[in-house]
């Protein structure tokens, strides 16, 4: 088990320097599909639980800050510059 | 004249702050930082708002500016310490959060462990609701170029922590491999 860890962790770093030439093209414009399907199957695109369980930490690490008070100093700002604009 | 700011963009404006700090967040893991990143991004947008048609996606334009704001200060910095990415990594070391359970502390941890872009990405279209042709507007790419790299960013968080297929509920095992 440790070892399936090791060795695909290796795997991800090979792939990821092979990606890197078509995902660079893809930032000229060339057709936006050539490496997404391709870098999902290289990848050993995940299960759609595995994606979704993944999903639920994203959006809990994001939502943790997005759901803090707003900082005083901020809506100050925002008071600020609304009222340096009457001129 | 420019300045007659609708009072409902203004509240707009203070609706998108808590997403924005949160994004700030995820790309700089530092609270203060991300903080000042969002003072200036408002300071950019409520002097720009001539070129923000109103009616369009201001979520999107916000998140375009803190974004473009972040890496241009990140190239620069770059230029003067080589090594802004180790300390990422260190200062996220040294805050930790004060809450939560041990796994999205780990996972945490391996988030701000995933190159820039694919944390953009992936935070984007995963957290913030983004479709993938917002998230490319946003980060300046292809649409192919977003899910590309939310892949990447999926399928190394996987590998990080050790997510395997059958038992994705436990993770942390992998963490310490990759460092």
């Amino acid at each position: 088990m440790l070892g399936t860890v090791v060795t695909r962790d290796t795997n991800t770093k090979d792939r990821r320097q092979k990606m890197s030439g078509p995902a660079s093209k893809t930032d000229q414009g060339a057709p936006q599909d050539s490496a997404a399907p391709e870098g999902a199957k290289a990848e050993g695109g995940l299960s759609p639980a595995l994606q979704t369980h993944i999903g639920r930490h994203v959006r809990a690490v994001f939502d943790e800050v997005a759901q803090e008070p707003i900082p005083e100093h901020l809506l100050r700002l925002l008071n600020d510059l609304e009222g340096s604009g009457d001129k | 004249m420019r300045r007659e700011v609708s009072s409902s963009l203004r509240d707009q404006l203070v609706a998108e702050i808590g997403s924005l700090r949160a994004f700030a967040v995820s790309l700089c893991g530092d609270k203060e930082r991300a903080d000042d990143l969002v003072q200036e991004t408002l300071f950019k947008a409520w002097n720009h708002l001539e070129s923000f048609k109103e009616g369009t996606n201001l979520k999107a334009w916000l998140f375009t500016i803190l974004r473009n704001t972040y890496f241009s200060e990140q190239r620069k910095q770059r230029r003067e310490v080589e090594d802004a990415d180790g300390a990422y990594a260190a200062r996220l070391a040294t805050h930790p959060a004060q809450h939560g359970h041990m796994e999205m502390q780990d996972f945490r941890a391996a988030l701000s462990q995933l190159p820039d872009d694919q944390r953009e990405a992936l935070v984007l279209v995963g957290a913030a609701g983004f479709s993938y042709e917002e998230a490319a507007e946003i980060s300046g790419c292809a649409v192919g170029t977003i899910k590309s790299r939310v892949n990447r960013a999926r399928n190394r968080l996987a590998d990080t922590l050790g997510f395997e297929e059958e038992d994705s509920g436990t993770g942390g095992e992998g963490l310490s491999k990759t460092a």
